[in-house]
């Protein structure tokens, strides 16, 4: 599937929800934006992708 | 009257035993910064929001951080008032805790904040229920509007983040603890402890370090220092120290006409 | 508060006084420069429908009462134009039959056309009412409490308007929300026994406004009355050390706000307060309703016996010589 993570794009191979695109990442802390909506993670699993869909995974992090 | 004349600091909702707020960003190392958390005591931390680099594999920086702390997410990255309200906006949505630190910065030679714009976002996100903590040059009238949007507090910079200048705003500062209401977090430039103690003795309500402590060799060891300064800094506040006098200008008497012969000079 | 002030007015020793003045004259130059700001009044009516027992307009006077017209103001007014005057203070007494607001608004537009600055001493009003007021060039408002003890307040003020202490006591706060841009609050000193008392109410009044309205620029006076065989109304007594500590420590927690000392104390104690604590004085003043330019050598009827009688040109000399700037205009109003 074709997407546009984080600005780049990328294809992801055998992914179909936002749950999938999270494991391949290796990203279970992130907060998670498709298409500029916060999917809460309880509903990752349900949240099935399409060809062109933005996500932005965004994290807590060191800041001032 | 401010309602810190203990030594409890109150913001919004929430009590603080402990005036030494703590930044997270730039230390070496995430146990550099549990450490400095654990052995300064401090019961709130700025935390950022940013991207995850995808290429890399970060440790969750919650986990380095004590259940019990508040956590401020800093709207740092932010160059609009727009941009800070996405990110405060984002940060609820994720269902983390709605204090917010506003910081909106536009300027990359100083890293000034810009203070019309985090007026602009206090007020929106106040409306939004947000406890809104906004970083902005030392200014009255920005102050004033502040508190008239709802800020929980404010948060003057002492000096140019990252610079140790220390206070630099000093009188300006010292305006603004004596105008304004709200709690007055004094927060960038601090490079030393004396210097957080002097800001404590003018009356701040609280001090916040990042740089300063994420950058020296021991950060362990000087957020402890900061913390022990910030509380002398409190006592000495609280205390009511004699103020330092000049010395007296031996001009002619100014109150001799009230009495028939001149007023004797002092010793 | 007032505990304290009264242990410093009790105290006799000269040193303290002296460390007090020095302290207080600092504050003066450091924020005011050598800066003197001259006016003049001119009595527009000595109509009264209120009895305070102090006062020589009170309507159980027996003086002649006079309103001046427009000619006769204006005559006023240019009088005082020709000696330099450029602030000018307009009074009346609290008659608002004889001059209501329409009165004072006309002849506000008529200073306009002679002063840069324009303030009021009259009957207390609605917030709408000086907003007329405003529109019309007035932006300076003189009000005294007399006095903040209720009881005291009870006692002096017989009859009419005056006698509402918290109409009174709030004024300053419409004149403020109207866009007044200079206020002025006052005791008389010597109304009631504990001048501490008084003086500390007014800081706090002071206090108060500074935070509701911190855009005016605010001014004190303390009028003094001492006790004499005539005036059994004076139950209390402030003595020069007292009052000039009075105007050191309002000096020193008010260091901006203006401090006026009127001809009703004598030459020499205006001249040494000038530099210690006073930054506003009136000059070539007459206290009786045409008394400029109308009267001539009728009785005059003045409000106050005046005890400085010097001209603008003699307190012009004698601030220059003393190392002041007078001051005419306040350029920013205008």
């Amino acid at each position: 599937m074709h997407l546009i993570i984080n600005g780049r794009s990328q294809e992801l191979a055998a992914v179909r929800t936002l749950q999938d695109v999270i494991e391949t990442c290796k990203v279970a802390n992130a907060i998670a934006l498709l298409n500029d909506q916060v999917i809460p993670v309880s509903q990752w699993a349900n949240t099935f992708l399409k060809d062109g869909d933005a996500l932005e995974l965004v994290a807590i992090v060191g800041g001032g | 009257m401010k309602n810190n004349d203990n030594n409890l600091l109150r913001i919004a909702d929430r009590e603080f035993t402990n005036r030494f707020f703590l930044g997270t960003g730039k230390f070496r190392s995430k146990k550099d910064l549990a450490a400095a958390i654990e052995a300064s005591g401090t019961q709130i931390v700025t935390v950022a929001l940013r991207r995850i680099d995808l290429d890399q594999h970060e440790d969750n920086i919650l986990e380095y951080i004590p259940k019990g702390v508040t956590l401020m997410v800093n709207t740092s990255g932010a160059r609009s008032a727009d941009e800070a309200i996405r990110l405060a906006r984002l940060a609820k949505a994720a269902g983390y805790n709605p204090w917010i630190k506003i910081e909106v910065i536009n300027d990359s030679k100083y890293l000034l904040p810009d203070n019309a714009e985090t007026i602009k976002a206090t007020e929106v996100l106040v409306q939004e229920g947000f406890v809104v903590l906004p970083y902005v040059s030392p200014d009255l009238y920005v102050a004033r509007a502040l508190v008239k949007a709802g800020a929980a507090a404010v948060m003057p910079l002492g000096s140019l983040i990252g610079s140790n200048q220390g206070l630099k705003t000093r009188e300006f500062i010292k305006i603004l603890i004596d105008e304004i209401e709200l709690p007055i977090v004094v927060d960038a430039g601090i490079g030393a402890p004396s210097q957080a103690a002097e800001a404590m003795e003018l009356g701040a309500d609280a001090v916040l370090v990042n740089t300063a402590v994420a950058a020296a060799q021991n950060p362990s060891l000087l957020a402890k220092a900061f913390a022990q300064a910030v509380a002398a800094g409190r006592n000495a506040f609280l205390s009511g120290l004699p103020s330092v006098r000049p010395l007296a200008s031996a001009s002619s008497p100014l109150t001799g006409f009230l009495f028939d012969n001149p007023v004797p000079k002092e010793r | 508060m007032s505990s304290h002030l009264r242990q410093i007015l009790d105290d006799p020793r000269p040193e303290p006084l002296e460390e007090l003045a020095q302290e207080a004259a600092r504050v003066t130059r450091q924020y005011f420069g050598g800066a003197v700001t001259l006016y003049a009044p001119i009595y527009l009516a000595n109509f009264c429908s209120s009895r305070c027992v102090y006062c020589g307009f009170s309507s159980q006077a027996k003086i002649h009462r006079r309103k001046l017209e427009p000619a006769q103001y204006r005559g006023e007014m240019a009088y005082l134009h020709d000696l330099g005057i450029r602030n000018v203070l307009l009074l009346t007494g609290e008659s608002l039959r004889v001059t209501p607001v329409a009165y004072l608004e006309e002849s506000a537009r008529a200073a306009a056309e002679h002063f840069q600055g324009i303030a009021i001493e009259v009957y207390p009003m609605e917030t709408d009412d000086y907003r007329r007021l405003f529109a019309a060039g007035v932006d300076g408002l003189t009000i005294y409490q007399e006095t903040y003890d209720r009881a005291r307040y009870a006692e002096v003020h017989l009859s009419g308007f005056k006698k509402d202490y918290d109409y009174r006591r709030a004024t300053p706060a419409r004149a403020a929300e109207a866009g007044f841009r200079q206020i002025s609050l006052g005791v008389l000193l010597g109304l009631q026994a504990d001048a501490a008392a008084d003086v500390s109410a007014l800081w706090e009044h002071l206090r108060e406004l500074e935070r509701a309205y911190p855009g005016v620029e605010y001014s004190v006076s303390f009028p003094r009355l001492r006790p004499i065989k005539t005036q059994e109304f004076v139950h209390g007594d402030v003595t020069d050390v007292q009052f000039i500590k009075i105007l050191c420590l309002t000096r020193i927690f008010f260091p901006r706000v203006g401090i006026n000392l009127s001809t009703r104390e004598s030459a020499q104690l205006r001249d040494h307060a000038v530099g210690l604590a006073v930054t506003r004085i009136s000059a070539g003043s007459n206290t009786a309703v045409g008394g400029y330019s109308v009267l001539g050598d009728e009785a005059q009827d003045p409000q106050f016996d005046i005890k400085d009688e010097r001209s603008v040109a003699q307190i012009v000399q004698m601030l220059k010589t003393r190392g002041f700037d007078p001051v005419f205009t306040d350029w920013r109003n205008r």
